[in-house]
């Protein structure tokens, strides 16, 4: 009888107690290095006049321009930015393009991204090429892109800035001059989409995350939520 | 092979020539004002002069640095917005990440103004979203958000034609929602799962498919990805790579 009851007395206990579906949140110091930020693939031709690429997530849009004026995009050189072959050659040429590649060509970024342009001989490694893609020259800016990827930012620098005392990363600060975009995911509107307008899953742009989790990594777009402000549509007629 | 490439390109950029279409590639020259970077629309959260807490959606954003055991986060916003004054009078922030269970109260978030012909605005009364006082800064944290970080200001950078005035802060504590962690909950950056986090992605603008999305499922691991289709020996040497 007693067992009966104390068993009983603990699934009562256990079910009080059980937490609820909203969110028990958990405090944390230190670096927060974990949620999805953009891919890009910055072109620049090196002090060699060889084209190389490399990726970045650390950055993004800036400040868009004052009555269509210039919009700066950014992204960060860790570490020790003056030992970094992007860093070398962006400040050594004032320019750079920014690649957006789509899912399609995920393995070829991660192999950018996984590989130094700079052999452990010191020499120049041809990254694009080991990746099958193409590189061809700005038409705005003295910098290479990649032709396969669906749309391309010309960038000309601006500024590099350091932001943490101490610290010898950079971010880069750059003024688009140009903007290049796959036919496929320009609308009727004629505005850009972060995939073809057909919606082909392959052709989503691409986010990483740094969380070394089973789900880290890289993503694209999913599913489809709403349009900004018609999906808060009700707040504002009243309830 | 790349002969039939050369000359398919010839054709097509001839073509297009004609047409007045400056193009390579299957690419066009477009308008250069559009925000097409992956982004994400963040909830930012700011207390004013009186410590009456203001919430708006801010997707010029994104990590600057990583410097050992830190973040420096930056966001972008016109002077002109109460958010931005909350910033330059207190020198904090929040940095909050809707999830899909909340996406509409958020959106509302950055359809109106904190401040209201001088009058303030209170739109967590709006909305219902919970906020309290951080434990570190100045500034509201949305506790319905699987995410936030409580930010201080460190430099600020405006530009003689930029709308927007960036904002850089240093994330001193940050906060998960528990059943956004693997294991032992206990090493964020080890555990961290994107998504049941519920972290969800943005594309600014007026195209068809400017919005709100949610991620799509995971796609794989840096540094695994390449090795199915460009396995060594590849024309490659790997260097010893620094740890970050």
């Amino acid at each position: 009888m007693r067992k009966i009851f104390a068993a009983l007395l603990a699934l009562f206990v256990l079910t009080v107690e059980a937490p609820v579906a909203s969110a028990e949140l958990l405090k944390f110091s230190g670096s927060p290095h974990l949620l999805p930020a953009p891919v890009m693939v910055v072109g620049a031709y090196t002090p060699g006049g060889q084209a190389n690429f490399a990726v970045f997530h650390r950055g993004g849009v800036l400040t868009s321009g004052k009555d269509g004026g210039s919009m700066r995009v950014s992204f960060g050189v860790k570490g020790d930015a003056e030992k970094s072959l992007t860093y070398q050659s962006v400040k050594a040429s004032g320019a750079c393009t920014i690649n957006l590649p789509s899912l399609k060509y995920l393995s070829e970024t991660d192999l950018l991204g996984s590989f130094s342009g700079r052999a452990p001989c010191g020499c120049f490694q041809d990254k694009l090429k080991a990746a099958g893609l193409t590189a061809v020259k700005g038409a705005e800016v003295n910098a290479p892109m990649v032709e396969e990827f669906p749309i391309s930012l010309e960038c000309e620098l601006e500024d590099d800035i350091a932001i943490a005392p101490g610290s010898k990363s950079r971010l880069m600060i750059l003024k688009v001059r140009k903007v290049w975009a796959d036919e496929a995911y320009i609308d009727a509107k004629g505005k850009i989409n972060p995939m073809s307008v057909s919606g082909d899953p392959d052709s989503s742009l691409i986010f990483f995350s740094h969380s070394h989790a089973e789900n880290g990594g890289y993503y694209g777009y999913g599913s489809f939520l709403g349009k900004s402000g018609e999906i808060s549509k009700r707040y504002r007629e009243g309830r | 092979m790349r002969y039939s490439r050369l000359s398919g390109f010839f054709v097509c950029f001839t073509i297009l020539c004609c047409l007045g279409l400056p193009a390579f590639g299957a690419k066009v020259a477009v308008e250069t004002t559009s925000r097409v970077l992956p982004a994400t629309a963040y909830l930012v959260g700011t207390c004013d002069e009186q410590g009456r807490p203001d919430v708006c959606v801010i997707d010029r954003a994104g990590i600057a640095e990583t410097p050992s055991g830190k973040m420096i986060v930056y966001v972008g916003i016109r002077p002109s917005r109460q958010t931005a004054k909350n910033i330059e009078r207190t020198g904090t922030f929040t940095v909050n990440v809707p999830n899909a269970a909340i996406l509409p109260q958020a959106d509302y978030c950055g359809t109106v103004s904190g401040m209201k012909d001088g009058e303030y605005f209170d739109k967590f009364a709006v909305t219902g979203l919970k906020q309290e006082k951080g434990a570190d800064v100045n500034a509201p944290v949305l506790t319905d958000c699987p995410v936030i970080l409580e930010c201080k200001t460190i430099q600020t950078k405006e530009f003689p034609d930029g709308q927007h005035k960036v904002f850089f802060g240093e994330v001193v504590s940050y906060h998960i929602a528990s059943e956004a962690l693997d294991g032992g909950k206990d090493k964020p950056v080890l555990q961290y799962d994107p998504t049941r986090g519920g972290t969800l992605a943005y594309f600014a603008g007026s195209a068809e498919r400017s919005g709100h999305y949610a991620l799509s499922a995971p796609m794989g691991h840096r540094g695994k990805v390449w090795q199915r289709k460009f396995p060594l020996p590849n024309g490659l040497e790997a260097r010893p790579r620094e740890k970050h």
